[in-house]
């Protein structure tokens, strides 16, 4: 079953002659366990698709279907759950709260999920440990650098166990030494916990070390090449004893 | 924790949000608190004259103070539903004074036989009461106890001697047999003799060419007049007024419908108090909430993007706005307290001019935090309406 099904998804702004065909009927199926890069240009579409895949807009037709799920239909309160559930989301910017410290960063999603808090902390301590980050736990944002903020979101993407994990640019604010540790870490999570990675980014050579790169242009899906060689050794250490 | 860091995000815009809280409900406290302690005072009036009928002298309009034959008893007593008709007299404690607070120092004749008719009781809290036998005996009030520092037991003349007393000025000892529970009005400033002593310190008071020709046992202030069960008061004052000459007598519901009137003024003292914090806080509240609103639009997108429903940030927003409301409270009230406290003992004298009762602090203090929780509405649910992928988007 495809973790994400996009049906004839459309998305426009505006109306009459001034409409912008943000997406503009795209069809993609993207399977569980997928490790997908979307790239395209500035204004291609790549990130208005990437937050209808993320429930964070509604299409303007056609359908997401989500681990099999239609959310079409859904109301916000239950795109909010559904969110909150089966998404994890990894930002460009790290968008961390400045006035909560790392651990309450990665334990923001379950202030909204209703999981036990007691199991979340743990598994909480769990994730910034896989992602080098334990003596961090109780620093602010202001206290670290910007790998160091992207490892911590990265952690609170991964906090509810999500079954897809949608990035935008998550490496885009990074040199490449850190984005090389840091793709390193999300394909582990690819791996080991059978995540769906699905990643916006303009960088090619990031895009090559996913199994596959959807390209889009002016809202169209130009091309969808699945990789079969995987560059190799990028993963030395399981995410999760 | 997290509400306590926002709200210190932006230091003095809070401590301005939680100044303008605080000043509102130190007005409501402060105002409140005179206009409880004057309603406490209205309250005991309207239970006392509500349930008798006041005559005097008819050149005296219906209160007592001025002179009447104490033969009138009779001829009220005989009035279709009267029960009884009870002497009385009453002079100032301590003459010359203006006093301190809202009610004098008084000395009054107590009626033992008239006690049981009336609707507003006092009750001793320590020894017991002055009979019609007693002599030289004193029941005390609350607050006049305090202000002359008397127990059961100890002596005091009355009346109490002013600094600039005429040569002929007289007094009598008196022993204290009794302190009356306080009652938060009038009778708090009473100084209960028997109607015996409070004719012979009344005769002592008339002036020298009245004295020798006045027998001041004969004599009485006024008359309190109590119906049998189920008597209208206001129909016997009717009676009386037509049926005893050179007597007025007023009726009950005049009386309290003037008391009540009172009250109304000073009520609405304390609600243009309380909507003044109303408009003061809650406007300060509302521009500050407003402003983190904007300033947090990412974070409102985030969390958005994590899951949180609309209930979540409308519930983190007003937690803010309330927490602001009841820091500003708790500080107004505790500030309001010690206010009160310090203006009742350089002004209030041993009554005190505020009052600040459970009602009016717990009633502060929640009015505070539902201030808070309103004016957080608003900005809140223009939080929880924002769309997430422009609040992420937003640069800030």
């Amino acid at each position: 079953m495809p973790a994400i099904q996009l049906v004839d998804l459309r998305k426009y702004y505006g109306k009459g002659e001034q409409t912008v065909k943000a997406v503009d009927g795209v069809n993609l199926s993207i399977e569980s366990g997928e490790f997908a890069s979307i790239v395209g240009r500035s204004g291609s579409g790549k990130t208005t698709l990437l937050d209808s895949i993320g429930l964070l807009m509604r299409p303007t037709t056609g359908r997401i279907i989500i681990d099999g799920e239609d959310t079409t239909a859904m109301k916000d309160s239950a795109r909010a759950v559904y969110r909150s559930h089966k998404l994890g989301f990894i930002f460009q910017d790290f968008n961390l709260l400045d006035t909560l410290n790392a651990i309450e960063n990665v334990l923001l999603p379950v202030r909204y999920s209703g999981a036990d808090k007691k199991e979340a902390r743990k598994r909480a301590f769990e994730l910034l440990e896989v992602v080098g980050l334990t003596d961090r736990a109780a620093h602010r944002p202001t206290q670290m650098s910007g790998g160091e903020k992207q490892r911590v979101s990265i952690a609170r993407a991964l906090i509810n166990n999500p079954t897809i994990v949608l990035g935008d640019e998550p490496t885009g604010n990074l040199d490449t030494e850190t984005s090389a540790k840091l793709m390193t870490i999300l394909r582990a999570a690819n791996r080991d916990r059978g995540v769906t990675f699905v990643i916006v980014t303009h960088d090619l050579d990031l895009a090559s070390t996913t199994d596959r790169i959807v390209r889009i242009q002016d809202g169209h899906v130009q091309s969808d090449e699945r990789l079969t060689a995987r560059p190799s050794g990028e993963v030395r250490e399981p995410i999760l004893a | 924790m997290e509400l306590v860091r926002n709200l210190w995000r932006r230091k003095l815009r809070s401590i301005l949000t939680i100044t303008g809280i605080f000043m509102g409900i130190l007005a409501l406290v402060t105002m409140g608190g005179l206009a409880e302690h004057f309603n406490a005072l209205i309250d005991g009036g309207v239970k006392y004259f509500s349930s008798n009928v006041q005559v005097s002298e008819s050149s005296n309009g219906g209160f007592s103070g001025g002179i009447m034959q104490l033969s009138v008893k009779d001829d009220l007593e005989k009035v279709e539903g009267v029960a009884v008709a009870s002497p009385g007299v009453s002079l100032q404690a301590k003459p010359g004074n203006l006093g301190g607070g809202f009610t004098n120092d008084t000395i009054t004749s107590y009626d033992p036989a008239a006690a049981q008719y009336s609707s507003f009781k006092l009750a001793l809290a320590s020894g017991h009461e002055v009979t019609d036998n007693s002599r030289g005996e004193v029941v005390f009030g609350s607050t006049i106890a305090k202000e002359f520092k008397k127990q059961v037991g100890d002596t005091i003349d009355l009346p109490v001697r002013p600094a600039d007393a005429r040569p002929d000025f007289v007094n009598h000892p008196f022993r204290v047999v009794g302190i009356l529970q306080q009652t938060l009005t009038a009778p708090d400033g009473f100084a209960e003799v028997s109607l015996h002593d409070a004719q012979t310190l009344y005769g002592d008071q008339l002036p020298p060419a009245i004295k020798k020709t006045l027998d001041p046992y004969t004599l009485v202030g006024g008359m309190t007049v109590y119906g049998k069960p189920g008597a209208n008061l206001d129909d016997i004052a009717d009676r009386i007024n037509n049926q005893v000459p050179g007597v007025k007598a007023l009726k009950p519901s005049v009386l309290v419908t003037q008391f009540k009137a009172f009250s109304v003024t000073f009520t609405a003292i304390t609600t243009v108090a309380a909507l003044l914090a109303l408009v003061i806080g809650g406007i300060s509240v509302v521009n500050t909430m407003l402003m983190a609103v904007t300033e947090r639009i990412r974070e409102i997108g985030l969390k958005k993007a994590v899951g949180a429903r609309t209930g979540h940030i409308m519930r983190e927003f007003v937690s803010e706005s309330t927490l602001i409301g009841a820091i500003g409270g708790g500080l107004g009230l505790a500030v309001g307290a010690l206010a009160i406290i310090g203006l009742n003992q350089a002004f209030g004298g041993a009554s005190g001019i505020f009052l600040l009762t459970p009602r009016l602090a717990i009633g502060s203090f929640l009015f505070a935090v539902v201030l808070g929780a309103v004016a957080g509405l608003l900005p809140a649910a223009r939080a929880a309406r924002m769309d997430p992928v422009i609040a992420l988007r937003s640069v800030g």
